[in-house]
Order: structure tokens, then sequence, then C-alpha cells
């Protein structure tokens, strides 16, 4: 159904809307601002009318006089402005209005949502070579290592999984207890 | 929309504005049965156990500071265990790190890594009784 329409507006206060439009005009009616307006404006003229019904008998010209008239009432009153009432517009009306606008954000959102996932994911997964993944830059990697005590030595191993690394100093001094450690590293001097 | 614009704007950056750090951890692995794996190792404790095969992990010690550039840290992590972290630069999501172990006035071990975050750098160090003294390294936010 199209909307904000004033001839359905118009319809649907003569009765000469039926079943399922009337119910969904009436719906519109009740849910949108410029229609319900309009709704009101109608019915206020209905009113009027019925209140103050014409004192002088039907016109009798024909339809051409009759809209020769209307032209030359309309020239004279063309430079004057009208003023023509805006209803107020509530949060729901503003959301209406723009509904399109906003699921274009909504969109646009996730769609920037999804190219950063799909980037993070392509990132976490190694690229694959005839179904073996290719070897990328470890995690964690080791440039250079060495200790300074004496008869030991610093070395990078290999570990069971990718994810960390190990660096195994070997040869370093035993004791049996860490107070003794403390007090044997507080006086080897390197 | 323009505002409906900087409030997507300003969310995105609150999201991605995230402090990274340096952590250190210093850990005694033991079999010893009357020893029990600290709660605060809770997370780091599955790599431990599949690098160094212990049952147990004791947090001797723990130390975290916001990473800067320029800068040079010292963690100092308790039982005369202190170590020195510069850090150089990042490149390609990996932080490369000076490392520095050192127990009074020796230096246990001298290295330079490249680790990306949530990832561990593990050194073997000295061993105490039945058990083995653990530095443990990590870049996290």
């Amino acid at each position: 159904m199209k909307l904000h329409n004033p001839k359905l507006v118009g319809a649907l206060l003569d009765g000469e809307l039926k079943g399922l439009q009337r119910l969904l005009m009436q719906r519109h009616v009740n849910r949108c601002a410029v229609c319900a307006a309009e709704h009101r404006l109608q019915r206020h003229v209905r009113a009027m009318l019925t209140a103050n019904p014409p004192g002088i008998p039907p016109m009798s010209d024909s339809p051409d006089f009759f809209w020769s008239k209307i032209k030359r009432e309309i020239q004279v009153q063309g430079d004057k402005s009208l003023e023509v009432p805006v209803p107020r517009l509530g949060f729901l009306d503003w959301l209406d209005r723009r509904r399109y606008a906003l699921m274009g954000v909504a969109v646009c959102l996730v769609a920037a949502g999804a190219v950063v996932w799909l980037t993070q994911a392509y990132r976490s997964a190694p690229p694959m070579v005839a179904g073996r993944p290719v070897m990328t830059l470890l995690p964690v990697t080791v440039e250079h290592v060495s200790t300074l005590i004496p008869n030991s030595v610093a070395t990078p191993v290999e570990t069971k999984d990718d994810d960390d690394t190990v660096i195994w100093v070997s040869g370093l001094p035993w004791t049996p207890d860490m107070s003794e450690m403390k007090t044997l590293y507080a006086n080897l001097d390197t | 929309m323009r505002w409906l614009s900087l409030m997507g704007v300003s969310l995105f950056l609150a999201a991605s504005v995230q402090a990274t750090s340096i952590r250190a951890y210093l850990i005694r692995a033991s079999n010893d049965t009357n020893k029990v794996t600290d709660v605060r190792l809770k997370e780091i404790e599955p790599p431990l156990k599949v690098q160094f095969g212990y049952q147990h992990y004791q947090l001797l010690g723990v130390q975290q500071e916001p990473l800067k550039a320029d800068k040079v840290y010292r963690l100092n992590l308790g039982e005369g265990f202190v170590v020195f972290v510069t850090p150089k630069g990042v490149a390609q999501d990996r932080y490369e790190l000076d490392v520095e172990w050192t127990s009074g006035k020796a230096s246990l071990m001298k290295t330079t890594v490249r680790i990306t975050k949530n990832k561990y750098l593990f050194v073997k160090g000295p061993g105490v009784g039945n058990d083995w003294i653990v530095l443990a390294l990590t870049v996290c936010e």
C-alpha cells in the first residue's frame, strides 16, 4: 500500500475502504504521524462542514465555468504565502523517516565487521600448499642468546609446539635450596 | 546522521586503544607432591607442562610494566632475580626485545627475541634441589 496518501486517508474517513485495505490503512494512520495529522485535518473539515451546512443552494455552474473561477481565485491568491501546519515528529517518526539511511549504516557496519573478521581469520590461519601449512614467521624467535657464566651455555631449543620458545641455560651452578642460591649468585661475578 | 557517525568512530577508537604490557614470571618447576601449582599460573601452566614436563609450578614472583619504546625496564622478580627488558621496536606484530636475566652480580643470560603478543618465551635457569627455576616472559594487553 502506498504510504502518506491523502486520498486513502479520505477514503478511510468516508468508509470506502473495505477488508484488509481498511485494516492496513487504519494501522498505518495509527502509526504514521504525517497521515495521522492528515486524518485529523480531514476529520475536522468534515465535522465543520457537518456543523455548518451551506446556506446557499447547490452550485449550478457548469464544470468549465466553475474551474475558470477557481483559476482566477488562484491567480489572485498566488503571491500570498500559505502556512502549512507541520506535525511535530517524535523519535520513532524520526527513525521511521530515516530507516533506509539507518539500514545502510547497519549494513556498512556489518560489512566492516566481516572484513575485519576475515582479515583476522586469514592472518591467524597459515597459508596452505598441497594440504600442508607453509612455514611462516614463528610467534617467538630468538635472534641470539648468550651467557656469561663460566662453563655454561645458552641455546634456544626446538619445542613441542611452535607457539612458545624455550631457551635452555645449561651448566649453571646447582644449589640445594633457594637461600644458598641467592648467596652463591650474589657473589658470582661475571 | 552526524552524531551517529561520531558515535561509531568513538566506539571503534575505544575498542582499538589498548595498553600493551611486558610481563615476567619467576617460576619454580617441581615434581614435589607437597607443592601445588599456583592459581595465578593457571593460564601459563599448560605450555609449561608441555615444555618442561614437571607436575607442579610455584610462582616465586611476577612483574608487569606498560610497554614503551626507548626505555629499559627493570623487573625485580624476587629471590635475587632481576630481568632487564629493552624494547627495540615492533615489526609484523612482533615485539623485538633485548632481555637480560641476572641474579646478584651474575648475568645468567642475554638474548634478543621477537615475540608475538600472548606468546611465551621460557628460559630454563639454575637447578635448586630437585627443581628448576624458570623465567617466563610475555607481551600482553
